[in-house]
């Protein structure tokens, strides 16, 4: 019993809150890059990783992308996927700070605001994280979450 | 013959029988063979003339006194009155018989009264003593004229008592026939006078028996004369006998004719009789037929009540059902309105009635009571006629009626309207156990439409509820499809949720890419919409590339002609290492850096740019935003601070 | 649906950077000490510019956390500048230190 409990809560509702978390943090730093195209721009050059051609289209499309992927997991929406994208965008960011660590490289992390403080490792440890919560998110279902209400809705239906 | 023909040939008296002419024969013969020319013998003819004068006055008179009589027995007397006086006899008897009957008629002439009267009771004595011979002259048809000698007779065949029979006296005695049944006898008494000159004798034929018979008183024109007078009486009582035959034949024949009329008439009213019963049964067979067809009581009683009236010849009638169970009244009426008979309680009444007019004593099914007296019976039931016949009968405890007929219709039968208006009923008693038989039949009818009527009420109530049933499956055969739909539906949608379901809890390349598409839609379509949008492109490859310069000369150009570094990268970079004495000049801040720090600066001063990286070139953008500003010579670092630093020139901090 | 929805989302939280606090008060002109000509304007619409002569470079200003003024260039520059007793100091581009005093 405890040990259900003990799963569960490590599981299940740890990934709610991790749901939660994640998406809000996506959402949260979405917002201002929505609105500030230009400067995120500047700072993912700033990051000397993707090409030029590409660099306008990508700091465009990632807010969106963060926008969206953000709410759908807080919605508990295709959560799975959702959860999958944020990972792969986490584990892109923490290839492209620890790059930029490397290489010494004088920028701010532009994550969440044009001026932040300067990139450095607790940068990198912080995505790790992230990242290892939509691994956790990723790999336990949560509840709460409006398609996981449908299942239940389906489940109820079939008996 | 020979002589018959003879005599009848030359003969000058005509005689009314052939019998007579050859009696007559004889006697003229020898007078006229033998003529006599002296007045003897002309005295002689003369008397003989006389006589034979006479005799044929005589023969006229009785032929004329005996024709047209008809009488036998007036013919008899007559004769003996005619007779007797040219014979000269005083007394006579004359007998006419039926010796088959041993009876007849006995006329006498001159006998007391007493002998008279004997002879009357002694007819069948006579007859047995003078016809003994009777049949042999049942089968002549002619008649015979027998002259008995008495005494002969008698001598022969000496009877019991024969000289009582006929009084004495009566010698000449002769038997006759008439015909096949009648026979004759003459008897005449004692003459008066005795005639001279004696017959000859010689005369001979078939009549000689005469001769010898004949008394010798009696001469031979006496007996011609006899003979005569009894041939005429033969003929004269054969034409009376045949005349009274004809008569009592004609008598018989209207007698009968009556008796035929009689059976005529008596046979046509049982003809009417039978056709009327043939009529009834046809009428009543019909109905039987018709009866079994229908199924309605009402129309049934309606039916029945009609054919009843037809055949029993009522003007009017009722026949009525009432069923107590039901509390229902079948009632049909003809010949009259109903005054309220259709109603439960007249109708329960009036056949209360008929129950206690039939003397019916129980109710048990199929009763059937006639009721005796059915004006009386019936009296206060409400009929709208007179009742003159009524049957009272029960189909059961329940189901109780009576059939009631009114007036006759008047017949054109005497006889039948008679006995109807007697009666005051017009139905005899056959009539009236046919109609009683019929009412019977009726029950049987009455109680099969009945059964009909339960069963068909039943069927009804069975194809009604088939009907339901029918409906009930077809509404549930409906609801079976519809369920059967809803249920398809609802697995399509729980499959469909289900499968999302699935859907959402594995990972999807297919909802990745639906989520990027969607991302790249709305960032551009947002791109497009905010007034800070920006250039796909970067914007250093819309315009020309300034010109290049390496390292080494933007040196010599810093050192010989005062030439001004831009360091294009974010401050951050130029925080961290720029070129010594470079100034920061961004493309993102370029105006406004421009503004501050350019402004006064004289534009053919050579502008050396750098600070590129794959991502972004800023140097290319600041010296096209310089060159666009009207500086002459800006020039792009060749590989930037890498390659200012490789030559090891000096850097700041 | 979910478009529509995040474009709201999105629309929401543009919307949101255009509220503003307590910014009454900074609105107005500013001249930069030391450097003549140089004029700072800031207009309650969120618009500023700097102007040098005849010369304007047009930006959008916001504050941030209540003691620095964000300027925000169309193309993609950001400038901080921090809120002062006097008015308005930071490093300006190409100039150092620049102090710019409300007139």
């Amino acid at each position: 019993m405890n040990r259900v409990l003990t799963r569960d809560l490590l599981g299940r509702w740890l990934a709610l809150g991790f749901r939660l978390y994640l998406g809000g943090v996506f959402v949260y730093a979405s917002v201002y890059k929505i609105g500030y195209a230009a400067e995120f721009a500047e700072s993912v050059a700033s990051y000397q990783i993707i090409p030029a051609l590409a660099v306008n289209i990508v700091a465009l499309v990632l807010p969106w992308l963060e926008l969206i992927c953000g709410a759908m997991l807080v919605l508990g929406i295709r959560v799975r996927t959702v959860s999958a994208m944020l990972g792969a965008m986490l584990v892109v960011f923490c290839v492209a700070v620890a790059v930029n660590l490397v290489r010494e490289t004088p920028i701010d992390c532009g994550c969440f605001h044009a001026l932040e403080e300067r990139m450095s490792w607790k940068t990198l440890v912080r995505d790790l994280i992230w990242l290892g919560m939509a691994v956790h998110v990723y790999f336990f279902d949560s509840p709460l979450a409006l398609e996981r209400g449908l299942d239940t809705k389906v489940k109820e239906m079939d008996q | 013959m020979d002589s018959d023909a003879d005599g009848t040939g030359r003969g000058s008296v005509r005689a009314p029988g052939p019998a007579i002419s050859h009696a007559h024969g004889p006697g003229t013969v020898p007078g006229s063979t033998n003529p006599v020319p002296n007045v003897d013998s002309a005295l002689g003819q003369q008397r003989e003339l006389d006589r034979k004068r006479l005799h044929l006055h005589v023969l006229l008179e009785t032929s004329r006194e005996l024709s047209g009589m008809l009488q036998p027995r007036a013919i008899l007397e007559t004769f003996l009155l005619t007779a007797m006086g040219p014979l000269g006899a005083v007394r006579g008897v004359a007998v006419l018989a039926r010796p088959g009957s041993a009876q007849g008629l006995v006329a006498s002439r001159g006998l007391p009264k007493a002998d008279a009267e004997a002879l009357e009771g002694r007819l069948p004595d006579i007859c047995d003593l003078y016809f003994p011979y009777r049949d042999a002259l049942a089968g002549s048809p002619a008649a015979k004229v027998r002259v008995l000698a008495r005494g002969k007779v008698h001598g022969e065949t000496p009877p019991p008592g024969g000289e009582s029979i006929l009084p004495a006296g009566l010698d000449i005695l002769l038997t006759w026939g008439v015909d096949e049944e009648h026979c004759g006898l003459l008897a005449l008494g004692p003459r008066l006078v005795a005639e001279q000159g004696q017959a000859s004798g010689g005369a001979a034929g078939q009549d000689s028996g005469l001769d010898s018979g004949l008394d010798s008183g009696l001469d031979e024109d006496a007996a011609d004369l006899l003979q005569n007078l009894v041939h005429i009486l033969i003929d004269t009582l054969r034409g009376a006998l045949a005349v009274n035959s004809i008569r009592q034949l004609s008598n018989d024949l209207t007698r009968q004719n009556e008796r035929l009329a009689e059976a005529l008439s008596a046979s046509q009213s049982a003809q009417r009789g039978l056709d009327r019963r043939v009529f009834q049964l046809a009428a009543i067979n019909e109905l039987a037929g018709e009866l079994s067809n229908i199924q309605a009581v009402r129309e049934i009683l309606d039916r029945f009540l009609l054919t009843m009236l037809g055949a029993f010849g009522a003007a009017s009638g009722l026949a009525l059902v009432l069923d107590r169970a039901a509390g229902s009244v079948s009632l049909a009426l003809r010949g009259a309105t109903d005054p309220g008979l259709a109603g439960y309680e007249a109708a329960d009444t009036l056949v209360y009635k008929a129950f206690a007019g039939s003397g019916v004593r129980s109710v048990a099914p199929l009763t059937v009571g006639t009721l005796a007296d059915p004006a009386t019976a019936l009296k206060g039931g409400g009929l709208p006629f007179a009742p003159s016949a009524a049957v009272y009968f029960a189909l059961s405890p329940q189901v109780q009626g009576v059939l009631v007929l009114g007036p006759c219709i008047a017949e054109g039968d005497g006889a039948d309207t008679g006995r109807a208006a007697q009666a005051n009923v017009c139905l005899g008693e056959a009539d009236q156990q046919l109609l009683r038989a019929q009412v019977a039949a009726l029950l049987g009818y009455v109680r099969g439409a009945r059964h009909l009527e339960t069963i068909t009420a039943l069927n009804a109530d069975l194809t009604r509820h088939n009907e339901e049933l029918t409906r009930t499956i077809t509404e549930l055969t409906e609801a079976r499809q519809t369920i059967v739909l809803l249920e398809r539906a609802g697995e399509r949608v729980r499959a469909f949720l289900r499968n999302e379901a699935e859907r959402s809890r594995r990972f999807s390349w297919l909802n990745c890419g639906v989520i990027l598409a969607t991302a790249t839609l709305l960032a551009l379509l947002f791109n497009l919409a905010s007034p800070g949008g920006m250039s796909l492109i970067p914007e250093h490859l819309r315009q020309p590339p300034a010109k290049a310069v390496s390292a080494q000369k933007a040196r010599e150009l810093v050192e010989t002609e005062g030439a001004l570094i831009v360091d294009a990268r974010p401050q951050a970079f130029y925080d961290q290492k720029r070129i010594r004495g470079a100034v920061n000049l961004t493309p993102a801040l370029f105006d406004m850096g421009y503004l501050m720090r350019f402004g006064q600066m004289p534009l053919e001063t050579p502008i050396i740019v750098y600070g590129g990286n794959i991502s972004r070139r800023w140097d290319q953008e600041v010296a096209a935003r310089l060159l666009a500003r009207e500086h002459e010579r800006v020039l792009v670092l060749d590989d930037g601070l890498a390659a200012w630093s490789g030559r090891g020139y000096p850097v700041e901090p | 649906m979910r478009r529509s929805l995040f474009l709201a989302l999105g629309l929401a939280a543009f919307l949101l950077l255009g509220c503003r606090g307590p910014v009454e008060g900074l609105v107005g002109e500013y001249e930069a000490e030391g450097q003549a000509g140089a004029k700072l304007t800031l207009r309650p619409d969120g618009g500023g510019a700097l102007a040098v002569g005849a010369e304007e470079a047009p930006f959008r200003w916001e504050i941030k956390d209540g003691r620095q003024l964000l300027l925000h260039t169309r193309q993609g520059g950001i400038l901080a500048l921090n809120l002062t007793a006097a008015g308005l100091e930071g490093d300006m581009p190409g100039a150092g230190k620049v102090v710019f005093l409300k007139k």
